[in-house]
């Protein structure tokens, strides 16, 4: 990695991640010089898409993201995860890292996202995973996890159709929703096809884009295709109402040293936020060379052969 | 050469909204769309269809007078041209003879190929990157030799000349030349470095339309600035999404067709956008091939997914339609993308009458034979049979972006050349069977993963049950991973007589190539035909001119 690389990198961190003790009620300032994502309210990228299907359809959830250690098998992970969750008589369902906020999503890159229920809490969640709480418990192959309260959209598709079976089929060949959904469910009518949906954040254009993929195979007019609540009970979300980028409450720990939930700042705090922001980009930046400088030093002249995992060559013979 | 400081440079001024002259061609900023006059805007379907020239070979021979060993030997050169992409404005390409598309070079399995490619392109002023434009060719989708692959860093500067070599044993496919210079393909590609490169066998002209009915289509989109030049905006390396589509360098074009079936050979030379490809009129099209040949069982569908570098084969009934009748290519689009007004069009077809000798190629096939493994004296499996019990290793790639960096498990090329180019993520043996993973782990964005060398066999995906898409029943060489999507597949390692050696793996958003989404394996002994070393680039000290192009007759302007 280059100097120039390495020194990106490492401001883009650490904006980030200074972002990231913003208040959930304030928006994030962007100094001269930020790298600006383009790709705001699309679903480019991991910035917040523009929303206007929510109320009831944009649920909270709290999920927990976890880089396992480089060795771990994720499936007896999640095994340990879910037996962990059943103890406390709860289940945990997969869903996609693109819930987490942007900036942590780049920090964490986690191999493992799990949802508790609805009506979940971040208490809840810590009792799974974190060895510092009450009643927590260390789960090995855990080398990094997040516990965050995210957005999800929670949402059903419905059109009516002769026969849902085959409708559901030719959507499912076109993959359109595949696509678009990544995993979604569908549930047979008597004269009507049900695709329910439980994930990140949809684009208005992207549920657009779903309606025209259903209403294509169901030789009808995307108008046709309704979009409700998953649930219509619970509390929904107002997307108006919420701040541009929600960190909401999240905590960033590794299962060898845990640090307590990041603090929240008001807004008037951004310009004593921002001066130790500078120090501390400084500070990281020297560091950053230093440890170039270090690693320049130590580095032998032949690097591994054989980086990626693998399993154990298990020749046939 | 261009260096990774200077890119980054350019990015970060993009990042800033910043626009500028530079040597002629303006950045655009962020996320904007062609900033075209009124009259110099393309309308949709005003155009007139085309199809590349198809280049001729200097010379045709016998290897040591043996029947069975012919060769042919063509001359490309990479310069600066003109074209007229949009109405009443000409634009500057840097294109192989000067052209985008480039020159077709239609092989024959068993003929094996030299192509000498001189880099006439400016030595102190670039196109759309200040300094030289340095070029390595990559042909996509041919087992060549690790130094005539189009590695990353095999750079050939302005000036200088490099014979690549072409072996054209694999089964018949869809292959095609293009840019592959580390930091700048992007830039290259967009600059019109690209062009076709079909690969034809016995089995294949069996089988599908041939000549007149089997026409490449190119899919690429761009932005132009008022004058008409290339605008390029990667947004902050993130990818490059064009409000204008061109077909074969023509904007949203219209082909004359008969009332016959045609075969169209679609790759996607984008340098970010996928495409969702659809008939207007929701009637079915038959997959045929993939990117690394015939598929086994011809797929009808209504649309499919497709990627930069993708190609897919397909068939196209027109026998139903009326003369007069209009169908369009539209584009549904998929997700991750960033449309503009016309981006959900891509050409459009016009029925004329039939004329010229009755069609010999009357029915859709159900199923299409390849003839099977090339290699199979040598161990090979036809790449549509290999099943999971025939892997020796299993390896999972994860393409993610990760503190602002784009990565293979966490790895880019820089430190694959701070390794001195050893480090490695595979070292499969010849013709051993591997079962590869590609998972996208990398939030809002997709990935094309290309794996070099290789065919392979989508045996499973996360999604869509399990299993591939209707589409991707064929042997691929480029991996559609989107949206946390992962896909699973076989492959065999089936490397030339003595060709072993390294070959890279990356992501073929070409933005994310170059920022620096790629690493490398090797087949066997990664020490063997070092690829720049062994048959570097030299200065060309014959005068130009030396190789003047000659194309074979084309088809009239329309079809």
């Amino acid at each position: 990695m280059s100097h120039v690389s390495r020194m990106a990198s490492a401001v883009l961190l650490a904006l980030a991640l200074s972002g990231c003790t913003a208040s959930a009620t304030t928006s994030i300032p962007q100094p001269s010089g930020v790298v600006v994502a383009a790709e705001g309210g699309s679903d480019v990228g991991n910035d917040r898409p523009h929303v206007t299907y929510d109320g009831l359809m944009v649920r909270r959830r709290v999920v927990i993201a976890i880089q396992p250690t480089p060795d771990a098998d994720l499936m007896s992970l999640r095994k340990e995860m879910d037996k962990a969750a059943t103890s406390r008589h709860t289940t945990l369902s997969s869903i996609s890292p693109s819930v987490l906020d942007p900036a942590l999503l780049e920090h964490l890159a986690p191999e493992l996202t799990v949802a508790l229920p609805a009506g979940g809490t971040l208490a809840d969640a810590r009792k799974l995973i974190d060895p510092s709480s009450s009643e927590g418990r260390r789960i090995p192959e855990v080398e990094e996890y997040n516990v965050a309260s995210v957005l999800v959209h929670d949402l059903q598709f419905t059109v009516s159709s002769a026969n849902p079976a085959v409708l559901a089929k030719a959507i499912a060949r076109e993959g359109i929703l595949s696509d678009a959904l990544g995993s979604y469910s569908t549930t047979l009518g008597s004269r009507e096809l049900r695709i329910t949906y439980t994930g990140p954040l949809l684009s208005d254009d992207l549920v657009e884009s779903v309606r025209g993929g259903i209403a294509r195979r169901a030789d009808t007019q995307p108008g046709a295709v309704k979009v409700s609540p998953r649930s219509t009970t619970g509390v929904g979300v107002d997307m108006a109402m919420e701040p541009a980028l929600a960190p909401a409450v999240t905590e960033v720990s590794t299962a060898h040293n845990h640090s307590q939930g990041l603090p929240a700042v008001s807004g008037s705090s951004y310009s004593s936020l921002w001066a130790v922001s500078v120090i501390a980009l400084a500070a990281l930046l020297i560091l950053t060379l230093v440890l170039i400088k270090i690693r320049r030093f130590s580095q032998g002249p032949d690097e591994s052969v054989g980086q990626v995992r693998e399993d154990e060559r298990s020749r046939m013979h | 050469m261009t260096t990774r400081r200077e890119v980054l440079q350019l990015s970060a001024l993009g990042a800033l909204g910043l626009a500028r002259i530079n040597r002629g061609t303006r950045i655009v900023s962020s996320a904007t769309d062609s900033q075209l006059a009124t009259q110099n805007t393309p309308v949709p379907y005003a155009g007139i269809f085309r199809r590349p020239p198809e280049l001729k070979p200097y010379a045709t021979g016998l290897d040591g007078g043996d029947p069975a060993r012919p060769f042919a030997r063509f001359a490309l050169t990479q310069q600066l041209g003109q074209d007229h992409f949009v109405p009443g404005l000409s634009t500057t390409v840097a294109g192989y003879n000067g052209i985008f598309p480039g020159p077709t070079i239609r092989a024959s399995q068993g003929t094996r190929v030299e192509v000498r490619i001189r880099n006439g392109l400016p030595a102190a002023t670039g196109l759309l990157l200040p300094g030289g434009i340095d070029t390595a060719t990559h042909l996509h989708g041919s087992a060549s030799l690790p130094q005539y692959d189009g590695y990353a860093n095999d750079i050939t500067a302005p000036g200088f000349v490099k014979t690549y070599h072409y072996p054209n044993t694999q089964t018949a496919r869809t292959l095609w030349y293009h840019d592959h210079a580390h930091h700048i393909t992007a830039q290259n590609v967009y600059s019109g470095l690209a062009a076709f490169y079909p690969l034809t066998d016995r089995f294949e002209q069996a089988q599908l339309p041939q000549g007149e009915f089997d026409v490449p289509l190119m899919v690429s989109d761009a932005l132009f600035n008022a004058d008409g030049s290339l605008g390029f905006d990667d947004n902050d390396t993130k990818g490059l999404w064009g409000d204008i589509i061109l077909v074969n360098g023509v904007a949203w074009p219209t082909m004359r067709v008969k009332p016959r079936i045609y075969r169209f050979r679609v790759l996607i030379a984008s340098i970010s956008r996928s495409y969702r490809p659809t008939l207007s009129n929701g009637d079915p099209i038959y997959i045929v091939g993939t990117d690394a040949g015939m598929a086994p069982i011809v797929q009808a569908v209504p649309s499919w997914r497709q990627g930069t570098a993708e190609r897919y084969e397909i068939l196209i009934d027109f026998r139903k339609y009326k003369v007069g009748q209009t169908v369009e290519l539209r584009n549904l689009s998929n997700k991750n993308n960033i449309e503009f007004a016309n981006t959900n069009k891509i050409m459009r077809f016009q029925v004329v009458a039939d004329s010229g000798p009755a069609s010999t190629f009357t029915t859709i096939p159900t199923r299409l034979d390849n003839g099977g493994a090339v290699n199979a004296s040598r161990g090979g499996i036809d790449t549509m049979s290999l099943t999971p019990d025939m892997a020796v290793a299993k390896r999972e790639f994860k393409f993610e972006r990760k503190h602002g960096l784009w990565t293979v498990n966490g790895v880019t090329w820089d430190d694959v050349e701070a390794s001195g180019f050893t480090k490695l993520f595979a070292n499969p043996q010849p013709f051993d069977v591997e079962q590869w993973t590609i998972t996208n782990e990398s939030g809002g964005w997709f990935h094309p993963v290309h794996i070099h060398l290789v065919d392979g066999k989508i045996i499973a995906r996360n999604t869509n049950g399990g299993k591939p898409f209707a589409w991707e029943n064929g042997p691929k060489d480029t991996y559609y991973a989107g949206e946390n999507e992962s896909i699973t597949a076989l492959m065999q390692f089936d490397t030339q007589p003595n060709g072993e050696g390294k070959y890279m793996i990356h992501c073929h958003n070409l933005v994310h190539e170059d920022h620096d989404m790629m690493v490398q394996f090797s087949a066997g002994n990664p020490a063997s035909n070092d690829p720049v070393a062994s048959d570097p680039p030299v200065f060309d000290t014959t005068p130009v001119g030396s190789f003047p192009p000659e194309y074979l007759p084309g088809f009239p302007a329309g079809t």
